[in-house]
């Protein structure tokens, strides 16, 4: 485990900050990257002020990556905003047909270590003494173009000393309505008891439904300074410091709010109480983390919540993409505009549609970007789930085939069910009076080539012998008008169709396009083409963003 | 109108043994239930859990499970996936391997094979799906129904039984947010017949966990505590049967007049009056005492190899909250369900949805905590559990008896100490039946274990008990009651929901 060259080349101007001490124990990080989504795993780690940090870094892509740790931007340019790195990455990038040779680590007086450009599936772990400022340090991916979505940040914090003498007593409240009387329920103790660890924890015991929680300990304050203090629970929080409420954080909801107070403190052992209240349906959870100086956000409590609830949102901002690589994929949630059992279909070259199983219709179509499906795969699984790209045409829900144009009710279509062709495409079947329908989807182009196209064959089986007219519906909604070239949805989609003719009619004041179904021999087939207009500008867009 | 609907439930009342007063609803006193500790340690003596080692990039939230005859393993996951897994009944449990279906399902929790096809419970209906190119994945589905309606409510849960004597489907629909029926079938048990008809079957449903059989074909449910459920339950689904959970029955009308008569909206706050005033509400068959045995009872399952121990066909009931298993053994009592809940496996790494047992008596649970947290701690899981061989002592089951119950055991008693009254403790309560969401303990008695007789066999021992309360939990200790061999029993304590008392 070599120091990389990096790190002996630093400039002089750096040296002065850091004095680094050489410590028995590394602390241990692992960053890997994830496969096919150009980001790492980890988003920030906390390392103490001058420790001997182990870093071990897993390619798990296909992609060469490195991980190159940089010195905050204020240290070059005071007052600065951070970068993110982004500046030692635009550094590399500007190393050009040089930049294999160095392994894309510039010659620029931020970096201060970085492992090798690894290739795929190839891992490598460095040594190094954190710095001994604390600080935030971003680290990220050098490689061309990945250092917009592969960043982080190592937290360099001072070591600070944790909760000592943590006792705990639990009383039964009964259903209340609001926090409850602390000097009231005192009458009525469960239990009480110590936690070694000095973290406080709402399940210490048994899981009961109404109870409050006292926790006291001692609160060794290493130098005179302000010190914040950040509850969060599952209901509501006090925290004491000496006697004084530092953060009142009474509430009757479940909303595992965050709340902070700022404090002035002197140096030596203060005794802090924190009191805590639960109430049956929520699982207990109670977290209580404080920064103060040369630290941030250490933790006193078993769970952090703030630091929990920071992953969610930067997930929730990062998203859970499905990416149809290689092959279509079919997704079935919670969609919007479709609440009973709808199916969303995204191929690789980036046409999406989601599709209607109650009206055997088209319901949305999209370019670019498939679906995040983050809110389907965190906690209850909440929501229903939009389109993530661009260019995306609604359409009301429809019937798809009719026999009368002017009706206002149709007879009914049944959903059959589907299979999947040899390319992995859906192909849906269903019924409609006694034909057998079944209606295919393949696409081609590409959403940066503005060529996209997603084609939907219609056959249709044994149409009745009732049936002397039978009509598709393409869309019934305002944004619709005809041209030579083909139907526009929203000026954003063309449609032609092969097989049959376009004809645009107004009933009751709402632009419909239906074609007439060409049957033959008891079959009949058409072919409907959805091509987006123009894609490539809205796709780098998208991409750039 | 309302006295008049009372006036059954009193006479009926009078005449019960050892009833309570007739001016119920009053609570007697409020006690916060601790759960009962097993003894984890003990419990891995007599049986094997294996839990299975996830690596790191492996999400697999298990939900539905079953066992297919080359002895195959599928898995339907709250993610909308199809699992297969191979070699899990190897020795060791990590050589298990797993091959990913079907990806398109919308949340399926219910799963089960059926000649060449896997059935799965999405949220608007059952699907059929299997693999006609034989290259390992999906490539056909059919909807059997897409009947039950959904919202977009992400409780809109839904669990199925495998098929019935019939070749029916019973599928449970839990409310919409757990509380309202906005669109149809939400809070009924459905029947799916194999042409993909549906038959209303039930109502009164709030939020099923699982759907299944006991040895005899009769089907039971679980039912999870919140509104109309003062404590989660084991519920026998009769046809026509109403559950108890009124938001169901704005659908009564539509199910089909050989349902019968709507059923009462229930008003009188305890189960065995709403009960007593209309009896098409059938009292849950087994009480699960909230925080004590569990908090949230999903699959239901039995054994029929004999390589389980020595339960026989007695029900397994996972319980997702406190990541373990509870047994229940059932009776009927005057024509209804009834019968005792016992602690049976702690300590498992998730919640446990869905549970099947395989043609050697190996027992597998899979679940997911995400969003339901489950003790155990992990995110989600995949156990099997066999037992070892070595009998366990154990209370086998608890039968009412006109004046106190007979308990049989496992294993022959040390006739000293089962002899001894002092070696049992009881105490009895009821719950809450309204639209408030769960219950304290309502209603305490104490009863007193004045005799206890132990039989020829030393097999069982009669308790005289008095009193005996109509529609209250009996919570039985048994700590003082030794083996032959002078063993404790694993776990001394049983819940026996009084629906009926016996006459003889």
């Amino acid at each position: 485990m070599p120091f990389p060259r990096s790190f002996r080349a630093l400039a002089p101007l750096l040296c002065a900050l850091l004095y680094p001490q050489i410590h028995a124990n590394p602390v241990d990080v692992t960053i890997r990257t994830v496969r096919e989504q150009m980001r790492f795993d980890v988003k920030e780690f906390k390392v103490p002020v001058g420790s001997r940090v182990r870093l071990h870094f897993q390619n798990e892509d296909s992609l060469p990556h490195n991980v190159l740790v940089c010195l905050p931007r204020e240290v070059c340019e005071p007052n600065a905003s951070e970068d993110n790195g982004l500046e030692v990455a635009q550094a590399a990038w500007a190393l050009g047909a040089e930049g294999p040779a160095q392994q894309w680590i510039p010659k620029h007086p931020r970096v201060f270590v970085a492992t090798s450009m690894l290739d795929g599936g190839r891992d490598e772990t460095i040594e190094f003494d954190a710095p001994a400022r604390a600080g935030r340090y971003p680290f990220v991916c050098t490689f061309p173009g990945h250092a917009m979505l592969m960043f982080g940040t190592m937290h360099v914090q001072a070591d600070v000393a944790g909760l000592r003498d943590l006792r705990y007593t639990m009383f039964r409240t009964g259903a209340l309505k609001a926090f409850p009387d602390f000097d009231a329920i005192r009458a009525h103790p469960i239990q009480s008891g110590t936690l070694p660890d000095g973290l406080i924890d709402a399940t210490p015991v048994a899981i009961a439904d109404h109870y409050a929680m006292e926790f006291t300990a001692t609160l060794p304050v290493a130098a005179d300074g302000d010190y914040t203090f950040t509850l969060a629970a599952d209901k509501g929080t006090q925290l004491f410091i000496d006697g004084t409420l530092v953060v009142d954080h009474r509430t009757g909801h479940s909303a595992r709010a965050i709340k902070s107070g700022t404090v002035p403190l002197r140096a030596g052992d203060r005794t802090i109480v924190m009191r805590y209240w639960h109430q049956l349906g929520d699982d207990p959870e109670v977290s209580l983390v404080w920064s103060g100086p040369g630290f941030e956000e250490n933790p006193l409590s078993r769970l952090n919540l703030v630091e929990r609830k920071r992953q969610n949102d930067g997930d929730r901002l990062e998203g859970m993409q499905l990416r149809p690589d290689r092959e279509p994929i079919v997704y079935r949630n919670y969609l919007a505009d479709l609440p009973h059992g709808g199916f969303a279909v995204g191929f690789p070259g980036g046409a999406n549609f989601s599709w209607n199983p109650e009206t055997c219709s088209v319901s949305s179509l999209w370019a670019g970007d498939f679906l995040d499906v983050k809110a389907h795969r965190v906690s209850r699984g909440i929501g229903a789930i939009k389109p993530a790209g661009f260019d995306v045409v609604r359409l009301p829900p429809i019937p798809g085939f009719l026999e009368d144009t002017s009706a206002p009710t149709q007879p009914e279509v049944r959903f059959l069910g589907h299979r999947f062709d040899a390319q992995r495409a859906p192909v849906f079947r269903y019924r409609f009076r006694d034909s057998i329908v079944e209606e295919s989807w393949t696409s081609s182009g590409e959403v940066t080539k503005d060529n996209l196209v997603l084609t939907r064959t219609v056959h249709l089986k044994n149409p009745g012998r009732a049936t002397s007219e039978l009509w598709l519906r393409l869309a019934a909604h305002r944004r619709l008008s005809l041209t030579p070239e083909g139907l526009s949805l929203d000026e954003r989609i063309r449609v032609t169709v092969s097989g049959g003719e376009i004809e645009l009619r107004d009933e009751r004041g709402t632009p419909q396009a239906d074609v007439r179904v060409p049957i033959r021999d008891g079959r009949a087939a058409l072919t409907v083409e959805y091509r987006w207009l123009s894609t490539s500008a809205k796709a780098a867009a998208a991409h750039a963003h | 109108m309302r006295s008049f609907r009372f006036l059954p439930a009193l006479l009926a009342l009078a005449a019960t043994a050892g009833a309570q007063p007739a001016d119920l609803p009053k609570t007697v006193h409020r006690v916060t239930a601790a759960p009962y500790d097993s003894d984890l340690r003990r419990e891995r003596e007599f049986y094997e859990v294996s839990p299975y080692s996830f690596s790191d990039d492996r999400v697999l939230e298990g939900a539905g499970i079953d066992v297919l005859p080359d002895r195959r393993l599928v898995i339907s996951t709250r993610r909308g996936e199809l699992w297969l897994v191979d070699d899990a009944f190897a020795e060791d449990f990590n050589r298990a391997r797993f091959t990913l279906f079907a990806t398109d399902l919308h949340e399926p929790l219910s799963v089960f094979w059926r000649d060449g096809w896997f059935y799965v419970t999405e949220r608007s209906g059952i699907t059929r799906l299997r693999d006609v190119d034989g290259d390992g994945r999906a490539d056909e589905s059919e909807v059997l129904t897409d009947q039950f309606g959904s919202s977009g409510n992400f409780h809109e849960y839904a669990f199925s039984s495998r098929p019935d004597r019939e070749g029916n489907i019973w599928s449970a629909l839990c409310l919409t947010g757990a509380s309202s029926s906005p669109v149809p079938w939400r809070g009924w048990v459905l029947r799916v017949t194999p042409d993909g008809r549906i038959l209303p079957t039930a109502a009164g449903v709030r939020s099923p966990g699982g759907v299944g059989f006991n040895a005899d074909g009769d089907v039971f449910y679980t039912d999870n505590q919140g509104d109309w459920n003062g404590t989660s339950s084991l519920k026998h689904l009769a046809p026509g049967s109403f559950q108890g959970a009124p938001p169901s029955l704005v659908w009564w009308d539509r199910a089909g007049a050989e349902l019968g008569p709507k059923p009462l909206t229930p008003s009188t706050g305890r189960i065995l009056t709403d009960h007593l005033a209309d009896a098409k509400f059938l009292p849950p068959a087994v009480l699960i005492p909230h925080n004590r045995a569990g908090r949230s009872p999903t699959a239901i399952a039995f054994d029929t190899s004999g390589k389980f121990g020595p339960f026989g066909r007695q029900l397994f009931v996972a319980e997702h909250t406190f990541s373990q298993i509870t047994r229940i053994a059932l009776e009927k009592v005057n024509g209804l369900y009834q019968g005792a809940v016992f602690p049976f496996l702690s300590g498992l790494q998730s919640g446990p949805i869905g549970m099947v047992f395989g043609p050697d008596g190996s027992l597998f649970v899979t679940g997911s905590a995400r969003g339901w947290g489950a003790k155990g701690g992990k995110a989600f899981h995949f156990e099997r559990i066999r037992w070892r061989g070595q009998i366990p002592f154990e209370p086998l089951e608890i039968r009412a008896q006109p004046d106190g119950f007979v308990v049989s055991f496992t294993q022959p008693v040390d006739p000293i100490s089962a002899a001894n009254p002092g070696s049992y403790a009881m105490e009895a309560w009821t719950y809450l039946h309204s639209e408030a969401y769960g219950s304290e303990e309502l209603d305490r008695v104490i009863p007193t274990v004045a005799q206890a007789i132990v039989s020829a066999d030393r097999r069982s021992v009669r308790l005289v008990v008095s009193p005996l309360t109509r529609g209250h939990v009996h919570e039985l200790r048994l700590d003082g009651v030794r083996s032959a061999d002078g063993a404790t029993l694993v776990h001394p304590i049983g819940w026996y929901t009084l629906n009926e008392i016996p006459v003889r």
